[in-house]
């Protein structure tokens, strides 16, 4: 048709939306469907789809290129605050440990929570776990079949932001306000 | 199917089940500790001591430790697989997700013996 290029791959260009684009970027079990992690790479010439262009996957280099859905940023938040709470945990088990060993290691971590470091870790892991709870609970939900649309999908990560801020508000106030 | 030798459990649907149910363990024990916690202000170590020496609260801690750890390395093993790749790093992305993967995973042995000693230990 125009400039020779045949119709379906013009179709083919029009189907690739902003949702086909994010597929991705929802989170599915990613040990279950890690090959359907795939989209065609645009044409840099004429864009438009090659046809019968080898399918990549989705790398950091290429999201840059696209805008952040509030469902990627909830993604990409629940794995941050994962990774927070996994190098967290040594900072738990030290505490978990001292405060156990006597009277004396109690009262050392209680004096270590009450400095301006202490709090900021208190509250940083706190804020980690408030997140990475409240979006696991919405993974949990959305596992029994809720919100699977692009609509549900966007609604639960706004609930999702909605109430970890509301927990992380509580909990800067409960280390920061409190002894 | 392609099994993953630095997977917990080598297959995807074990590793999602796994991933669920010490979410829910997990879930359940921070409600408890962090309640106890709460509701107990001015927290004494007889009274902390006290609640982590209730069989139910060890019992329960143990199973938080052992599902922390499944929950860290199915975790740390998806992000690794995620991000540390061929296409983005070239051929040296597999030495590196090796080396992170097997760090992960001696970090989170590391963390469960490490619980383990604190809860059983004395």
């Amino acid at each position: 048709m125009c400039f020779g290029i045949p119709a379906d791959c013009l179709l083919q260009a029009n189907s690739l939306s902003l949702a086909r684009l994010a597929a991705p970027l929802f989170e599915q079990p990613a040990a279950l469907f890690k090959t359907s992690f795939r989209y065609i790479r645009l044409s840099n010439e004429y864009g438009l789809v090659k046809q019968n262009s080898r399918p990549i996957n989705v790398g950091i280099v290429d999201l840059m290129a696209f805008r952040w859905p509030v469902t990627a940023l909830a993604s990409i938040a629940h794995r941050i605050a994962g990774v927070m709470l996994f190098v967290g945990i040594a900072f738990l088990l030290f505490a978990f440990d001292t405060s156990l060993s006597g009277e004396e290691g109690f009262e050392a971590i209680k004096s270590m929570m009450v400095s301006p470091i202490g709090k900021i870790i208190t509250w940083g892991l706190l804020s980690a776990l408030a997140y990475h709870f409240v979006a696991g609970i919405k993974h949990l939900l959305m596992d029994t079949g809720m919100g699977e649309t692009l609509e549900g999908g966007i609604f639960a990560a706004r609930a999702t932001l909605f109430f970890s801020a509301i927990l992380i508000a509580v909990a800067a106030i409960w280390v920061f306000q409190g002894g | 199917m392609v099994s993953q030798a630095t997977a917990l459990s080598r297959t995807g649907v074990s590793d999602w089940i796994i991933q669920r149910v010490s979410a829910i363990v997990l879930a359940a024990y921070t409600l408890c500790v962090l309640g106890f916690v709460v509701m107990n202000p001015g927290l004494d170590y007889q009274t902390w001591s006290a609640y982590f020496n209730h069989p139910a609260i060890e019992i329960f801690t143990m199973l938080a430790l052992i599902a922390t750890a499944a929950h860290a390395w199915i975790g740390m093993w998806t992000i690794g697989s995620d991000y540390l790749r061929e296409h983005l790093m070239g051929p040296v992305a597999t030495g590196l997700r090796m080396i992170y993967q097997i760090g992960c995973v001696l970090i989170t042995i590391a963390y469960l013996l490490w619980g383990i000693n604190i809860l059983w230990g004395n």
